[in-house]
């Protein structure tokens, strides 16, 4: 957001500028249709052009970017060991949490979600219940679950 | 023979830091976006204005000094994780911004006064 106040800054300086220049050419013009000699330009036009240049001189240094730290590990200095060992290709799902919580459940968030719906949908919805009975081994597996996360939950 | 040894372990441990070469040229190049284009706006600057001779060289002279303490300011009071000196942050660029500076200038001024 500040790069957008310093690139309008830039953009203004640059049109000043140009304004600046347009009317030391204007000056130039009215001094040798008056036949007057040119000595310097009026002390508007001197201070804007300047003006203008330090406006430019301070939104350009920040358009230009922010410096880096040069040293190798400043940008790991505020990581932690977790994040930096991190190797996902190790990642290993074939350990005792299948046993432990069965075959369905693989997050606590989608286990709870699943089992509440297994238990609502038999009693409220009579085409659930007729479709429910191709597998009715695994609905009851699942019933059993969601009953004890209920005992579990009071 | 230890008075030379504890010189080296010191000398040792002065250089034991590592740099980011890749951080060193960014910043490198941060400095010469802000020399080259203000080089080249103050060069337009002061043919526009209409400085001739010798005022132009001193008028560029005093814009790069500006443009220094504007670069020291933005490295703040922590440079020394920036830059690995601080008249290379100052200084560097300083000539070769000198040509394009004169380029700008005798353009704007035959722009604005001659034509």
């Amino acid at each position: 957001m500040a790069s957008a106040i310093h690139k309008l800054v830039c953009t203004v300086g640059l049109v000043s500028l140009a304004h600046v220049a347009y009317s030391a050419a204007q000056h130039r013009t009215y001094m040798r249709l008056t036949e007057q000699e040119f000595t310097a330009l009026p002390a508007d036009v001197l201070v804007q052009g300047i003006v203008s240049l330090i406006m430019l001189m301070h939104s350009i240094s920040h358009i230009s970017g922010e410096f880096k730290d040069i040293k190798v590990g400043a940008d790991l200095d505020t990581k932690s060991w977790e994040s930096v060992g991190n190797r996902p290709s190790f990642y290993s799902f074939h350990h005792r949490g299948k046993a432990l919580f069965g075959r369905q459940q693989v997050m606590e968030g989608e286990e709870s979600e699943s089992s509440r719906y297994c238990v609502v949908a038999p009693e409220h919805f009579p085409s659930a219940e007729s479709a429910s009975i191709d597998g009715g081994e695994e609905d009851e597996d699942e019933d059993e679950d969601a009953e004890e996360e209920e005992e579990e939950d009071d | 023979m230890a008075a030379s040894a504890s010189a080296k372990t010191k000398r040792f441990k002065n250089d034991n830091v590592v740099y980011n070469s890749v951080a060193i040229r960014n910043n490198a190049a941060v400095i010469d976006y802000c020399r080259t284009s203000l080089s080249a706006l103050s060069g337009c600057t002061a043919g526009i204005l209409g400085l001739t001779g010798l005022n132009g060289f001193i008028f560029y002279f005093v814009t790069a000094l500006c443009l220094s303490v504007v670069l020291l300011m933005k490295g703040g009071n922590d440079w020394s994780r920036y830059f690995m000196s601080r008249t290379s942050l100052a200084s560097n660029g300083l000539l070769g911004g000198l040509f394009t500076y004169v380029l700008f200038w005798t353009f704007l001024y035959g722009m604005v006064h001659v034509y």
